[in-house]
């Protein structure tokens, strides 16, 4: 495109002038807290006296130490196990059903999608109530369909208590996964699974070599969206077990914010800030290669 | 053939129960919630049985106890969805209709940002907020909400801005048309599609929003909606046709909106990971 010397001046000023408040902002409030982070965590400080001690890894290390840090990162890995098989897997045989022409689309799409639209603390309040130990919903139907011995305090009993936010969690957020998949399937031509029929292709087969293939993009993003949730993982959590009993439900997220505003360890809590850092580093930065590749070059 | 006509005719069939099946599950926990919230106080413990009278004094108590922060949480969402768009199209702008030094750069960051856990921010960010005179204010989280948006409301307005042809700009160009008044005259006006989804993904993801919240507010006067129902839920002694009154109220908004909107929900969601 030719583009005039004034209006080639006046497109670096204004390209200055509009990205001036964005990247101050982003500065602030991205790039300064995740290097004074890392500052803090080699540091002893309870927030509030005027000086901090430099302490090294010592941070690093009593956190590798505490009990409560290893439950949280392996409640972490299987969050990540989770959230890569069951919202996608869900989200992907909703979207095949849907997908069949079936009529009411559209109303299916919003009850999926509904909760999604919820504020995760409404969630949890629900599910709180579902899950009562004595008269909720789960336990009430379990006894009503004469298996009183399967009843369980769901959220208090150590070994199933992070299966049961999982339930909660996969209920939540099934519908943006759903979605994902819906828009990818819009995109599979019909011509080439009813050529693929036509050719004897089982519908298994059709989905394996064809459909399946041709998702990958939204497979790419669902993949974006599960590993991240895994490791932000916070809300449900705090507010139906607030971690416990004990920390067995506790996550890294959740461990932080304990350690820095409940017990003002604030370099310890920098440091599992670190590490939550360097684990979505570790676990998006292929993403991020792979999408600053693929980004088109949509301008002039 | 009639075989297997009889036979598709089964599989459809199939479809149907098992999507109806899947649908009655999916609003089953919304219906329990429904169905307690209207439930007099010695009912509420029969889950599985309808209310004998319609009752609204559960809504009533859930009212009086999170109502402050339903007005909290509409003085947060609204300047701060507007203002986060706005800041948000700016950066869109120059990213999204032409090159210039450091655009990888910039768009990288932005990328990156979506994925920064807030954990690793939130213990400066306190401070950062506290040394402003910022804590515990509602301006405190319209900028909160409007600085970690940036990726969001950046990258998607991107995604519309960039459907908007070349052409346009260069005729404006042509007829002597600023930068700036480009900005202002066209491509806003011209975006208004994708500016209405930011605008609506913004409204759910701040009206629905929980750490901030709980780490930067502490009294009445600005505790969104959200962290009262939390403060609520969070008592041993739960009334839980009230809590199930007020988590309903809570979510009123954010499910009108995406009934009204839900064209925008899906294309802001897919749109945004172009």
């Amino acid at each position: 495109m030719k583009f005039s010397v004034s209006f080639r001046q006046d497109k670096t000023f204004s390209t200055v002038l509009f990205l001036t408040i964005p990247l101050l902002l982003f500065t602030v409030f991205f790039l300064y807290p995740i290097g004074y982070t890392l500052y803090l965590s080699f540091h002893e400080w309870d927030g509030i006296s005027p000086t901090m001690d430099s302490v090294g890894f010592k941070n690093y290390f009593d956190i590798f130490k505490s009990p409560h840090f290893r439950t949280a990162l392996l409640n972490n890995g299987k969050w990540l196990i989770f959230y890569l098989l069951f919202p996608p897997g869900l989200g992907l045989s909703l979207a095949l059903l849907v997908n069949k022409g079936v009529k009411g689309e559209s109303i299916f799409e919003t009850i999926f999608f509904l909760p999604n639209a919820m504020t995760l603390i409404a969630v949890a309040c629900i599910w709180r109530w579902l899950y009562t130990p004595g008269y909720g919903l789960f336990n009430e139907v379990l006894r009503g369909i004469g298996l009183p011995g399967w009843t369980q305090n769901w959220l208090g009993n150590p070994q199933i208590a992070t299966y049961s936010v999982m339930i909660a969690v996969l209920w939540a957020e099934v519908g943006v996964f759903f979605i994902v998949y819906f828009a990818g399937l819009r995109n599979v031509p019909q011509a080439l699974i009813d050529a693929s029929k036509i050719d004897g292709a089982s519908s298994l087969k059709s989905f394996r070599y064809i459909i399946w293939p041709m998702l990958a993009p939204s497979t790419v993003i669902v993949i974006a969206f599960s590993t991240i949730g895994a490791i932000k993982i916070f809300d449900l959590i705090y507010t139906l077990t607030r971690g416990g009993p004990a920390y067995f439900t506790s996550v890294l997220a959740l461990f932080m914010y304990e350690v820095s505003f409940n017990r003002f360890q604030m370099g310890r809590g920098a440091a599992v800030g670190v590490i939550l850092f360097l684990l979505a580093a570790l676990i998006i930065g292929p993403y991020l290669i792979y999408s600053m590749r693929k980004v088109e070059d949509i301008r002039q | 053939m009639k075989w297997l006509s009889r036979s598709l005719g089964f599989k459809k069939l199939a479809i149907y129960l098992l999507l109806i099946f899947f649908a009655l599950l999916f609003l089953l926990p919304t219906f329990i919630a429904v169905n307690t919230a209207f439930k007099p106080q010695n009912e509420v413990w029969k889950v599985t049985s309808f209310p004998s009278r319609f009752y609204l004094g559960n809504f009533k108590e859930g009212l009086s106890k999170i109502g402050r922060g339903l007005i909290n949480s509409a003085l947060i969402a609204f300047p701060a969805m507007l203002i986060s768009t706005f800041v948000g199209s700016l950066a869109a702008y120059p990213l999204s209709q032409f090159k210039f030094k450091g655009d990888t750069v910039v768009y990288f960051l932005l990328l990156a940002g979506m994925y920064v856990p807030y954990q690793t921010v939130l213990i400066p960010l306190f401070f950062i907020i506290k040394r402003l005179g910022l804590y515990d204010t509602i301006p405190g989280l319209w900028l909160v909400h409007t600085a970690y948006g940036i990726p969001f409301t950046t990258l998607i307005l991107r995604n519309f801005f960039a459907t908007i042809p070349g052409e346009l700009m260069e005729a404006a160009a042509l007829d002597g048309c600023s930068m700036m008044s480009y900005y202002w005259k066209i491509l806003l006006p011209v975006g208004s599609s994708g500016i209405a989804t930011t605008l609506i993904l913004q409204f759910r993801a701040i009206w629905n929003e929980f750490l901030f919240a709980l780490t930067l507010t502490q009294s009445t006067k600005t505790i969104p909606v959200t962290v009262y129902l939390q403060s609520f839920v969070s008592r041993t002694e739960v009334q839980w046709g009230s809590l199930m009154a007020a988590a309903l109220i809570t979510i009123i908004p954010t499910i009108v909106v995406f009934l009204i909107f839900k064209k925008h929900f899906v294309k802001g969601l897919t749109g945004v990971y172009k």
